[in-house]
């Protein structure tokens, strides 16, 4: 058995396009999953109660199934009700759908950590449930918001390799096409969870950069 | 005499339960403009959820409350005001919080600024000069670019005071502003207070500082089981109480009491 990287060498554009694709994939639906959960928040909050407890039940249904059965079922079965989709575009939305709940989960728990005296020195004061939103809750609750949030971003990350089973064109799918030319499957495989490891603690370490500015703008300290 | 004729904020029969718990059973006060009151009673007498009533951050039940001649929280016997109504009304009531309540993430100068920026919506520079002008007043001229975190609670109760003076309320709500305090903080607080009343602020005051309340109060509310038991002057309330539960309140805080 050999291990040599140079087989590569003709793939390297290929690769590249592929974690390109893979980027786009997941900025898209970690965005589409921030505002499906900011929307379950609120909808939880005001929405009438049919809302609420058709909100309940997605995020019952969502949280207890594998992320691979969920992709199995936009993608094979909506097409017989005659939905039939790219394949990006149902890898896209399914990756949002899943994350949204734990997304929403997330922001909850930062929202109630915020202490609620300081909420109601801006209803007393007068202010409206936007500015108190934008002006007391977020800037609170960021700070506790980010590290969990960037740790479902990265498991979004990785998790969005699995597109490459309903034939999404990204790093993942691609890799495979590597290796069915190039019988290196130690090389390829090699190479792409090198790459895959470099992504996830370059985001890991830049969030820590940006929840310390955080912190030290708003004068909240971290408990760590 | 300091006082005005109209009242600055008048209560009528305000009833307010929680669950089958009665906490304010038909209670009715009225504010003289430049007025201070200082409402006494023991806990749970429903000294706090009365000055929670009168900026309607809980409504009562039934009842009304006035801010000079508008009915706040509701437009007349039925029909409820409009959100954006009811928050124009708590701009003109200011409130301090016990536990001071101030926002962490924003410096002295701009906790004193955000009200007048999102709800009287001044420009930077304006709010800017209110701001400086109340936390001179509260004696933090010094403190601007503080965070609330780094000030004692002495401290962070005078910007929380400041924060509710520069938006010019008609009254101000103390609730307990003392008593989350190290005794040896409350002193600088209570002389803040002494100077708001000195200039004719209109306030009402739950405390459980009873020599403040002598020295400072036009009036005293002795309120118990949810309902004004005594009002009157201070001198006739402290020194001469005529019912018994107030005799026996006033006993515990005397420096003969048990808990003095």
């Amino acid at each position: 058995m050999t291990f040599d990287l140079a087989v590569l060498t003709a793939y390297v554009p290929a690769l590249l396009h592929g974690f390109v694709d893979t980027i786009w994939l997941c900025v898209l639906s970690g965005a589409l999953a921030c505002a499906l959960g900011i929307a379950l928040v609120v909808g939880r909050r005001r929405g009438s109660r049919l809302l609420v407890v058709l909100i309940d039940g997605y995020v019952a249904l969502t949280l207890a199934l594998p992320l691979l059965v969920l992709l199995y079922v936009t993608f094979y079965v909506l097409p017989d009700f005659g939905l039939l989709l790219p394949a990006s575009v149902v890898g896209v939305l399914t990756l949002a759908i899943y994350y949204a709940p734990y997304v929403a989960q997330v922001i909850q728990a930062a929202i109630d950590a915020v202490p609620a005296g300081t909420i109601e020195a801006g209803v007393a004061i007068g202010m409206s449930p936007l500015a108190i939103g934008r002006r007391i809750v977020a800037p609170q609750a960021l700070p506790l918001l980010l590290p969990t949030l960037t740790g479902l971003m990265i498991g979004l990350f990785k998790d969005s390799a699995l597109l490459s089973v309903i034939s999404v064109h990204e790093l993942m799918f691609t890799a495979k096409g590597v290796v069915s030319d190039t019988y290196a499957p130690l090389e390829v495989y090699f190479a792409v969870a090198l790459v895959y490891w470099a992504t996830t603690a370059t985001l890991n370490h830049a969030t820590r950069q940006w929840e310390r500015r955080l912190a030290l703008a708003h004068g909240v300290a971290l408990e760590r | 005499m300091k006082l005005n004729a109209a009242p600055a904020i008048r209560a009528r029969d305000i009833v307010k339960s929680f669950g089958a718990q009665r906490i304010l059973d038909g209670v009715s006060l009225d504010v003289a403009r430049g007025e201070a009151i200082c409402i006494l009673g023991p806990s749970g007498s429903g000294k706090s959820t009365l000055l929670r009533c009168l900026n309607w951050l809980s409504p009562p039940d039934t009842g009304e409350v006035w801010i000079g001649d508008e009915r706040v929280g509701m437009r007349n016997a039925s029909v409820p005001r409009p959100e954006r109504e009811i928050r124009a009304q708590r701009s003109r009531i200011g409130m301090v919080f016990q536990s001071f309540n101030l926002w962490p993430h924003m410096s002295v100068l701009e906790n004193v600024m955000e009200g007048l920026l999102s709800v009287k919506r001044m420009t930077r520079l304006d709010a800017s000069d209110v701001a400086v002008e109340a936390l001179r007043r509260v004696g933090l001229s010094g403190k601007h670019t503080a965070m609330p975190g780094s000030l004692s609670g002495g401290q962070q109760q005078r910007v929380g005071i400041a924060r509710t003076l520069a938006m010019a309320p008609e009254v101000i709500l103390f609730d307990e502003p003392t008593s989350a305090l190290d005794p040896e903080l409350v002193g600088e607080v209570l002389a803040v207070m002494r100077g708001l009343a000195d200039t004719q602020t209109t306030m009402i005051v739950v405390t459980h500082e009873i020599g403040f309340a002598r020295d400072v109060a036009d009036r005293i509310v002795f309120m118990d089981g949810g309902k004004i038991v005594e009002m009157g002057l201070p001198a006739q309330i402290i020194d001469h109480p005529s019912s018994a539960r107030l005799r026996q309140f006033l006993h515990r805080f005397t420096p003969h009491g048990p808990h003095s």
